[in-house]
């Protein structure tokens, strides 16, 4: 248990300087988010949300962390498809470590050192732009967490869409139908307070609005009961993220298995 | 380990293959055929032995590979590899194999090797200095002291092979499973791979099973060869019986002071002519070499003379044409 644990650390750590070593992807990446942070931002400024409760400069850090989130795991199910076609997946199996957890370890460090990039610039993009940081420093510690486990959640769902290659062959199209529904009911440009009341309510159950909504929400209010009801969501919904991953990866890792590449 | 490293008992594979694709195929229920890839072998490889596993593409010795490493389950039969049934106990399995499949990477593209064979250390649960200690001892035998530094993606395809050794290596597995090692690779870089290979292996005690297209692999790594085809085993020989058994000829190649030596004997034949150098087949079938041999130096000013085995390729096409006859003869002896 405790070798497992040491390992998966280790994929992690690999991940992240793998992800450090790729400078050019950084900075495309940074300066692919910085496009519509700004945007939306001047968009706000020109025409402000009047009588929705939210200002022109907390939506624009709302978009900020929406987006850092949205970005920071990149194409996780592309890997996993690229393991199951080009048949590395094989060669992975034969390690003494699951090929799923240490995928999921490996892409976390990635994903943790994107997000730190992303938040960091978003959040200092965002200050300038507006004047003002939306929450007391000291609740901080609590944004950055809702925001990683926001890329986490995201990152999970996209490796079990990576694992239905061994079904499907090509699992893009159900990327797309689930990353077009985060947009959507995760509230990426807006927040769902700003959405019809019943949209905004099948929104705010839906693990879209654990990834972006609920994080990103801090913004407008970081008080404690906001805090611990955001991470109790996403808790919650991680929770369900991993059982669908090992039920997914498990069920295509017997089929591998039984029928080849 | 125990007296026997790999055993495989009628080990068979066959896999289902839709037939109906396309738009039809979303609608239609695709009538399903099924194909064996591999059909009912069964051998046993003693620790440290190094053995060649030789066939044809497509006739399943990739497939029975990935059956002895766990990563496939067979249709029927038995196999053990040190001690663990693969398809069952894969993780634990894990710890006791090394595997390169020569056209896939272990290594992390952009990352040091270093950095790579860190992380492996770790998965098989080596700490700091016993890693430190290994790492040290590879890069020694395979040379690769100097690359270690470098990232992966800045290495040459022979370089990287032997990087890709080591991390097969690194927890120090009784059994080496290889995979094409050699493919991609000019002919002094295959060289100095093999030679890694034969010295680990000897040192090491280690067990090779590998397969390859390229008979320069077997003849230089290998000490007995399993001839696959079509699912099927066809013959399992020590190297040098599988040549007295199957080479039926010899290479006498003369040079002489005589422009155009000709030897009029049964069962030779000239093979290939230039000026004051001739190369005769001869059929041992019917001659003996050396009575060639007398025949030529009582008959010409010989200035040298070799004789030379053909080539292994020339062996194994030969027990590929008569395929499944050699399994009858086999099973008959």
């Amino acid at each position: 248990m405790s070798n497992t644990f040491h390992a998966l650390a280790a994929f992690a750590r690999l991940g992240w300087r793998e992800t450090a070593s790729d400078r050019f992807g950084l900075l495309a990446r940074v300066i692919l988010y910085s496009l519509p942070v700004l945007i939306y931002s001047a968009i706000w400024q020109a025409t402000p949300l009047a009588g929705s409760g939210v200002s022109a400069e907390e939506a624009t850090w709302y978009v900020m962390a929406t987006e850092a989130i949205i970005f920071a795991p990149g194409y996780v199910f592309r890997e996993v498809e690229e393991d199951i076609r080009t048949g590395a997946i094989e060669a992975a199996l034969t390690r003494p470590v699951d090929y799923a957890l240490a995928r999921i370890a490996e892409e976390t460090g990635g994903t943790l050192l994107r997000l730190a990039v992303l938040g960091t610039y978003g959040g200092v993009l965002a200050w300038f732009a507006t004047g003002m940081v939306p929450f007391a420093w000291s609740a901080l510690p609590a944004v950055w967490t809702a925001a990683g486990f926001g890329a986490l959640l995201a990152l999970l769902v996209q490796v079990a869409i990576g694992f239905l290659t061994v079904w499907v062959g090509n699992p893009a199209p159900a990327y797309w139908i689930w990353q077009k529904l985060v947009f959507v009911l995760g509230g990426l440009f807006l927040p769902l307070t700003l959405y019809p009341a019943w949209l905004a309510d099948i929104g705010r159950l839906t693990p879209c609005a654990a990834i972006l909504f609920h994080p990103a929400s801090l913004v407008f209010d970081a008080s404690p009961a906001a805090i611990v009801h955001v991470l109790s969501w996403q808790v919650l919904w991680l929770a369900a993220a991993a059982v669908l991953v090992a039920a997914v990866a498990g069920a295509a890792t017997r089929r591998l298995v039984r029928e080849g590449i | 380990m125990s007296e026997v490293a790999i055993v495989v008992e009628n080990l068979a594979k066959s896999f289902r293959t839709r037939s109906a694709g396309g738009l039809k195929g979303l609608f239609a229920r695709s009538a399903t055929t099924e194909v064996a890839a591999v059909r009912g072998i069964s051998f046993q490889i003693r620790p440290g032995e190094r053995v060649a596993f030789i066939g044809p593409n497509g006739a399943g010795k990739s497939t029975t590979l990935k059956m002895l490493t766990g990563i496939l389950t067979p249709s029927s039969g038995h196999a053990e590899v040190a001690g663990f049934v693969p398809w069952i106990e894969r993780q634990k399995l894990a710890q006791r194999i090394g595997i390169l499949f020569g056209q896939r990477s272990q290594l992390w593209y952009r990352l040091p090797v270093r950095d790579s064979l860190r992380l492996i250390a770790r998965i098989y649960g080596l700490d700091r200095d016993r890693a430190e200690a290994r790492l040290s001892k590879l890069a020694s035998t395979l040379a690769i002291g100097d690359l270690v530094e470098r990232p992966v993606a800045q290495l040459s395809l022979g370089q990287r092979l032997r990087c890709e050794i080591a991390a097969a290596l690194m927890h120090a597995p009784p059994i080496l499973l290889l995979d094409e090692p050699t493919i991609g690779l000019d002919v002094s870089a295959k060289a100095s791979l093999r030679d890694h290979l034969i010295e680990l292996s000897t040192e090491e005690g280690t067990t090779i099973l590998l397969t390859s297209h390229d008979t320069g692999d077997i003849e230089r790594i290998c000490e007995r060869a399993l001839v696959i085809d079509k699912g099927l085993l066809l013959l399992d020989r020590p190297l040098a019986a599988l040549r007295a058994q199957h080479l039926r000829h010899r290479l006498v190649t003369l040079m002489t002071e005589e422009e155009r030596p000709a030897l009029d004997l049964p069962g030779v034949a000239v093979a290939a002519h230039e000026p004051h150098r001739t190369s005769f087949a001869v059929d041992l079938d019917l001659i003996q070499v050396e009575r060639v041999v007398a025949t030529a130096l009582e008959r010409f000013s010989v200035k040298d003379l070799a004789i030379e085995n053909p080539p292994l390729d020339d062996v194994i096409r030969d027990i590929y044409r008569r395929g499944e006859a050699i399994v009858r003869q086999e099973v008959a002896a």
